[in-house]
């Protein structure tokens, strides 16, 4: 924070279970940050976001790509949240891209959102560095997995290219996303 | 200006705590009943109230009625198709108790087949907050909690002491072998505690469906809040259960000023502790002789 000219003013940390936030909302108020910052997953985001604007926290909100659930999308509270996400063109014209693209949407009627493409790219990137063990005649094992990973220069993701840095950490180009009610988001801002 | 804050929502959270608290102490008190499932009770009432006024969009007061309806038909049920099976063949607590958890088990899931996994949210304007006073900032569904909260215990009072069937309830409590001999049933009035011990949760689980949200598992907070506050109020005692609820509740937000929100859960089961330890009998516990 303190590299991007920000300073941490509070930090406060709740129980995964936990679906009353009032009393954190007072605390966060009690602070007076220019904005705040979620990280957090699952089913309490959707509440804690409701909560945090019905008490009074009327300061931005942001968080990461575990916000981009359908229940958050569409909830008038959230509207402008900013969050990170890996970056993802759609309308990229690769195959994989375009396949996924097409099919979800035949099955489900609606884009896939980020949690759909990262679990799909997770099976993907499994299934790849299976296919390259298989091909090469090794047995698909947790060690050959990770040397297969590391010697893989680049992934073919759904609408990215992405590498893997030595410590598994996924690089990535990153978007910014900002919620604009109605179960849409655009994106503001893109980034290598 | 932050404790007032937090009082306020202590406040708040200690009523609807007092409302479930009282309904299981309620049956547990006369009917000796682990009802494990009251927490089920809970969520069945928050989610027909979702069901019927957002989904099916009815008015409010008639989508309540449902979720009374349905709260007390799933007690009474339990009771005469669960309870007093088991009683008339064993009559084993532990029985009893694992039948109970076992039915609040069926529950959680039938809700979460029917209703997903998520977390629902009934939608109005009572819950944005506003502020009173710089600082200070109270939802008018706070009103409605406090409101609720004590009219409901004004009947329950009023029931359990100006009415015949309150008196026989009381007397169930106190010695069941006894009220026989006066022509009253034990069964039949176990069914009388476990309808309006399981209405009592209605009020407690339609705000909290407005304030914090439903979610198929939320019962089982619910029930240990109830456990607690049973053993902090005094076994027993319908008044030490309420009171104990609201006690707890200032005691989650309130320890907000001091600790990190991570362990306002724990606070519960610290006071549990030391009332265990240096007042076991509860707050209203009556002294026994064995």
């Amino acid at each position: 924070m303190k590299a991007a000219g920000g300073e941490v003013v509070g930090s406060f940390s709740i129980p995964t279970t936990a679906q009353q936030f009032s009393g954190v909302a007072a605390r966060v108020r009690d602070t007076k940050p220019d904005a705040v910052y979620i990280a957090t997953y699952g089913n309490q985001q959707v509440q804690l976001v409701k909560q945090l604007r019905d008490n009074g926290v009327s300061q931005p909100l942001a968080s990461y790509s575990a916000m981009s659930l359908p229940s958050i999308l569409s909830l008038p509270e959230a509207k402008g949240l900013v969050y990170t996400s890996q970056q993802v063109s759609l309308d990229k014209n690769d195959p994989l891209t375009k396949r996924v693209e097409e099919d979800y949407k035949k099955k489900y009627g609606k884009e896939p959102n980020m949690y759909v493409l990262n679990y799909y790219n997770a099976v993907l990137t499994f299934a790849d560095l299976a296919a390259a063990l298989e091909k090469a005649g090794k047995p698909v094992t947790g060690e050959n997995l990770l040397a297969q990973r590391k010697a893989t220069k680049n992934f073919q993701f759904v609408g990215a290219t992405v590498s893997f840095a030595e410590d598994g950490t996924v690089k990535s180009p990153i978007q910014i996303n900002e919620m604009v009610g109605d179960g849409k988001s655009k994106v503001i801002s893109t980034a290598k | 200006m932050l404790f007032a804050q937090l009082l306020a929502n202590g406040l708040q959270t200690g009523a609807l705590y007092a409302l479930v608290a009282a309904g299981f102490s309620l049956i547990f008190g006369m009917t000796r009943i682990f009802h494990a499932a009251h927490g089920a009770t809970f969520t069945i009432a928050g989610f027909i109230f979702y069901e019927c006024y957002v989904v099916l969009g009815w008015a409010w007061p008639l989508a309540a009625l449902a979720s009374a309806a349905a709260a007390g038909l799933f007690g009474v049920l339990l009771d005469r198709w669960v309870y007093a099976v088991i009683q008339r063949h064993e009559g084993s607590f532990f029985t009893v108790f694992v039948a109970s958890f076992g039915a609040a088990i069926v529950v959680q899931n039938v809700i979460s087949i029917v209703f997903g996994r998520g977390m629902v949210t009934v939608s109005t304007p009572l819950s944005k907050s506003l502020e009173i006073i710089p600082g200070l900032f109270i939802a008018p569904i706070a009103g409605a909690v406090l409101a609720s909260a004590i009219v409901s215990f004004a009947l329950l009072q009023w029931l359990l002491t100006r009415t015949n069937l309150g008196i026989a309830l009381r007397a169930l409590g106190e010695n069941p072998a006894l009220i026989e001999v006066y022509g009253l049933t034990p069964r039949r009035l176990s069914q009388y505690v476990f309808l309006i011990g399981s209405v009592l949760v209605v009020p407690a689980a339609i705000l909290t469906a407005a304030t914090s949200g439903l979610n198929p598992s939320m019962g089982n907070h619910v029930m240990l809040i109830s456990i607690a506050a049973t053993i902090v109020g005094g076994v027993g005692s319908l008044k030490g259960a309420a009171v104990a609820g609201l006690l707890l509740g200032l005691a989650e937000n309130l320890c907000l000023a001091f600790i990190d929100p991570q362990w306002s859960e724990a606070v519960t089961f610290v006071i549990l502790f030391l009332f265990i330890l240096f007042r076991p009998g509860g707050v209203y516990g009556r002294a026994t002789v064995s």
